[in-house]
């Protein structure tokens, strides 16, 4: 089973992609800020950030998770509108970037794509 | 005659009385007389001796009967001793020639004598000017008066010497251009005996009609220059003419200069401007072809190994190939760099001015400098008052890249401590604001002798050298801020750190100026098909790569003619890349050629180019391009691109079936065909449905139990973040406002629930622009929507028992007058 890690500070965004994964057969692991996600970083091949958390940024989470485990695939949760600058986030390792609301299929289609499913 | 004795003796008393009389009363009178003569003479005696003038009065041989002060003092002697000698010989005249002179001379005319020379004390010689005359009263007597005129002939003289030795041409003339007096310097100038006589002759027929009109229309000076031919050498001579045409004077003066030597270097000093004009062209033009060559290979460099990137499992392999991307990446930013300087030295770029949001801008730059900072332990602060005005018009992408070049160098050069952005606004007249950005650090600090130079291009202090800085970011911030009308400041203290300060002046505006341009990202749309345009294969390999792995078809073209072989053949395009220069046919002709045809008009076009300067950029978009990405493509820039060119596609044409239609715009579509997206989400809130429920099952792949869940979730959110969003309205926080609606609406837009979202953004955008007499109302509101829901949940939503914990809410709520009046 692939495990997946959300950091998502919005109880019912994280609450819906975490539904849809699991319902995909995936492992999902919710975290609500930066450093209950850096708590443990091991086993993880996908992780979905959002980029503004209570205690700080998605890309914090990025950049030590790219440098504990290169090659995890990751993604961005941005929300609409706001200019998140794709320059430093592709620096620390981001793959997609995903503007909510989410779009489901989207989302599966992505996630599959980077797990091999 | 005892009675004639009667009668006389009265009358002689009489008589002797009134003789009396009369003698006293003459006495008295001739008295007064007298004395009112020695007055005259005593007052003309003082006249005389007070006189500036020398006065004397002699006999007709010249003997002196009597002198004033002044003359003694002019001739140098004593006044006693003046009387009885002899005047002519004081002066060093000629008696006789004098005697001879003023035989002739009627009364009352005045003889005036020749200048004479005496040498007075210390050896100064005096100019006298004597005059003499007689009166008929004293025919016998001589009246000489004697005038120092020293002064005057010392000035003259110098004058005179002036006028000789200026190495200039000094002429006067009359008003009919005959001219009279010239100094030596005329005379120099021209050839022997080849002075001119006129002005006609000097100026030529045309400069003397000049000179008469001036004359005519009282204007006072003509200014030219005429040339002297002589053996194979022209000279240059200026010439300016004054009309002197005060008091009784009515004459030309004028002054000439040969000004060959200037004149040559100047036309030398315009030659050498020239040269370096055009060095510094080509050096322009070098650089750009330089950087279009370099950027050839970099593209296929860097595309390869971001492909690569994905390709390798192995993870030492993808270390080397990350610092393989690396390298290239800071091989970019030089050379983007090095063009950059050279397109501000040639005064090629300019700045793009338009209204922008300065604490977006900040903010935005500062998520990306904390995140530098952070990756060294750095602390890293942006202080922005909260009440400054946001709104300006200026060159944001110029401003984000000075302060991105002063902080990334603070970053990169402090090792432990922190790094600052302060920013603050003053107010000038109008609507002017100056704006000072502070960057400080607490890096090493710059050494002061290398202070003055740290703005030359490649100049840098050890540190800098030493943490790989190609040199050139502080001249371009210093260039970028000069082209802004700003200054920049530097403080520094070694060991201690370093404050830029950069101050500009801008104009500010209203919030409402601002563009309102809603951009999709990429992914939003469905792939289409994409014609790439290049001559070089393995830049449309790269490009193929990209697209392919996001689900695009490719179509591959080598020139612009194939480009429009295909679209005749292919009809449906949704997109195409166009390198610039390919054989055949460039791409920006072939780009011309789609903007003019009917059927492929609206086929978005973005140039994909290694022409990287700023008129390159005009020059694409002025052919009908509608995008530009300089190589080596970066793919998220070159995503970034597509989704706005494709988003600006859409909304100029809506109604286009051709063009492309974001996910979310073709969803709608199945409804309601015309409407926008933005319309749409209007109009959806305006539904007294506070939610779209059938979306959210969408949402939640049909998983209806899911999708209840969520609501619950939400429902149970909402009163907690109204609570917060009070306390924040009465703290008056905007910050911490926005912060919740942003929360709120993350959820909110995530279920679907549009009534919340929008009125948690229009709460949001009130705090971002600082309007606090709306809060109040749009915090009802905001509660409102947030009742809307739940009795709307409540009345239409079959809630499983386990689920059912809404009545607690409800209960929660239930304080609120909203629900009571409801109720």
């Amino acid at each position: 089973m692939k495990k997946v890690l959300i950091v998502e500070d919005s109880l019912i965004v994280s609450k819906l992609l975490a539904s849809l994964l699991r319902a995909k057969g995936f492992d999902v692991r919710e975290c609500s800020t930066v450093s209950e996600a850096q708590q443990d970083l091991k086993n993880i091949d996908l992780a979905i950030l959002d980029y503004s958390l209570p205690d700080g940024t998605g890309l914090e989470v990025a950049e030590q998770l790219r440098r504990l485990h290169p090659g995890v695939p990751m993604f961005l949760l941005t929300a609409r509108g706001s200019s998140v600058s794709k320059d430093a986030a592709s620096k620390a390792g981001i793959k997609e970037y995903m503007e909510k609301p989410v779009e489901p299929d989207f989302l599966l289609k992505t996630v599959e794509k980077y797990c091999n499913v | 005659m005892h009675g004639l004795n009667c009668f006389l003796n009265p009358l002689i008393l009489f008589v002797s009385c009134g003789c009396a009389s009369f003698l006293a009363w003459w006495c008295w009178k001739n008295r007064r007389l007298l004395s009112v003569i020695k007055r005259s003479r005593d007052s003309f005696k003082a006249l005389v001796d007070l006189s500036p003038y020398g006065v004397a009065l002699t006999t007709k041989d010249g003997i002196i009967v009597s002198a004033n002060k002044a003359l003694a003092q002019l001739l140098n002697r004593d006044i006693r001793a003046l009387v009885g000698t002899s005047l002519p010989e004081l002066l060093g005249l000629d008696s006789n020639r004098i005697k001879k002179e003023h035989a002739d001379l009627k009364p009352g005319e005045i003889l005036k004598l020749p200048a004479i020379h005496i040498k007075g004390r210390q050896g100064r010689v005096h100019h006298l000017r004597p005059c003499l005359f007689y009166h008929k009263t004293h025919e016998d007597l001589l009246f000489w008066q004697i005038q120092d005129q020293t002064t005057y002939f010392e000035l003259e003289k110098r004058f005179e010497e002036l006028v000789q030795s200026v190495p200039v041409g000094l002429f006067w003339a009359d008003i009919n251009g005959k001219i009279g007096a010239v100094n030596p310097g005329f005379k120099e100038i021209f050839p022997k005996d080849k002075s001119p006589s006129t002005l006609k002759e000097l100026l030529g027929e045309k400069g003397w009609d000049e000179v008469s009109k001036m004359v005519r229309s009282k204007g006072h000076v003509f200014k030219t220059q005429i040339q002297l031919k002589e053996d194979d050498k022209t000279r240059f001579i200026k010439v300016e003419i004054k009309h002197c045409s005060h008091g009784t004077s009515n004459c030309l003066a004028g002054i000439l200069k040969d000004e060959t030597v200037e004149y040559e270097l100047q036309k030398r000093l315009e030659a050498a401007y020239q040269k370096a004009e055009a060095a510094s062209r080509a050096k322009s033009t070098f650089l750009s072809q330089m950087s279009h060559e370099f950027r050839t290979p970099l593209n296929v460099i860097m595309g390869m190994a971001t492909l690569l990137e994905d390709k390798i499992v192995d993870k030492e392999a993808l270390e080397l190939v990350t610092d393989l991307k690396k390298a290239s990446e800071h091989l970019t930013s030089l050379i983007g760099d090095i063009l950059d300087l050279a397109k501000i030295e040639s005064g090629k770029l300019s700045l793009d001015v338009r209204p922008f949001d300065l604490v977006d801008l900040m903010e935005d730059l500062a998520n990306v400098l904390e995140v530098q900072a952070r990756l060294k332990d750095l602390d890293f602060r942006l202080i922005i008052p909260e009440d400054i005005h946001r709104f300006y018009l200026g060159d944001p992408v110029r401003i984000r890249q000075i302060i991105f070049n002063l902080a990334g160098n603070a970053i990169k050069l402090t090792k432990k401590g922190w790094i600052e952005i302060q920013v603050s606004c003053h107010k000038l007249e109008q609507k002017m604001k100056r704006l000072e950005i502070r960057v400080t650090d607490t890096g090493p600090g710059i050494p002061k002798d290398i202070l003055s130079e740290l703005f030359k291009p490649f100049v840098q202090a050890d540190e800098g050298r030493k943490a790989g800085g190609t040199g050139l970011g502080l001249s371009i911030a210093r260039e970028l801020v000069e082209l802004m009308n700003g200054s920049i400041e530097v403080e520094s203290e070694v060991g201690k750190g370093t404050t830029f300060k950069v101050t500009i002046e801008l104009e500010s505006v209203d919030a409402c100026l601002l563009p309102e341009n809603k951009t999709f990202a990429f992914s939003e749309f469905e792939p289409g098909t994409v014609l790439i345009a290049d001559d070089v294969a393995m830049n449309r390999k790269i490009l193929k790569a990209f697209l392919e792995k996001k689900g695009w078809k490719i179509l591959e073209a080598s020139n612009g003619k194939e480009v429009l072989e295909i679209l005749e053949r292919e009809g449906k395009v949704d997109l195409v890349l166009m390198d610039v220069s390919m054989p055949e046919m460039d791409g920006v002709e072939a780009a011309k050629h789609i903007r003019h045809n009917e059927k492929w008009k609206t086929i978005p076009v973005i140039a994909v180019t290694a022409h990287a300067m700023a008129e390159d950029r005009k020059k694409f978009l002025d052919a009908g391009m509608d995008g530009y990405v300089s190589k080596p493509i970066r793919p998220e820039l070159l995503f970034e691109e597509i989704g706005k060119v494709l988003s600006e596609r859409n909304s100029t044409s809506g109604e286009d079936e051709k063009s492309l239609k974001s996910k979310d715009e073709q969803q709608v579509l199945a409804d309601e065909p015309e409407q926008s997206c933005k319309e749409r989400g209007q109009d959806q809130s305006a539904h007294d449905v506070p939610i779209d429920y059938e979306a959210l099952v969408n949402t939640c792949q049909g998983m209806e139990d899911l999708a209840i869940e969520l609501l619950i979730a939400l429902l149970k959110e909402c009163p907690k973040w109204i609570e917060e969003a009070e306390q924040a309205v009465k703290d008056k926080d905007p910050k911490e406002i926005r912060k919740i609606c942003h929360l709120i609406r993350g959820s909110a837009s995530t279920v679907h629930a549009y009534q919340l979202n929008d009125a948690a953004e229009k709460l949001g955008k009130a705090a971002r622009e600082g309007k606090e007499e709306l809060y109040d109302e749009l915090l009802e509101n905001l509660k409102k929507a947030s009742l809307q829901l739940q009795t709307w949940v409540r009345a239409n939503i079959c809630i499983p028992k386990a689920l059912d914990t809404l009545e607690d809410i409800a209960m929660t709520a239930s304080n609120s007058q909203e629900l009571k009046m409801q109720a």
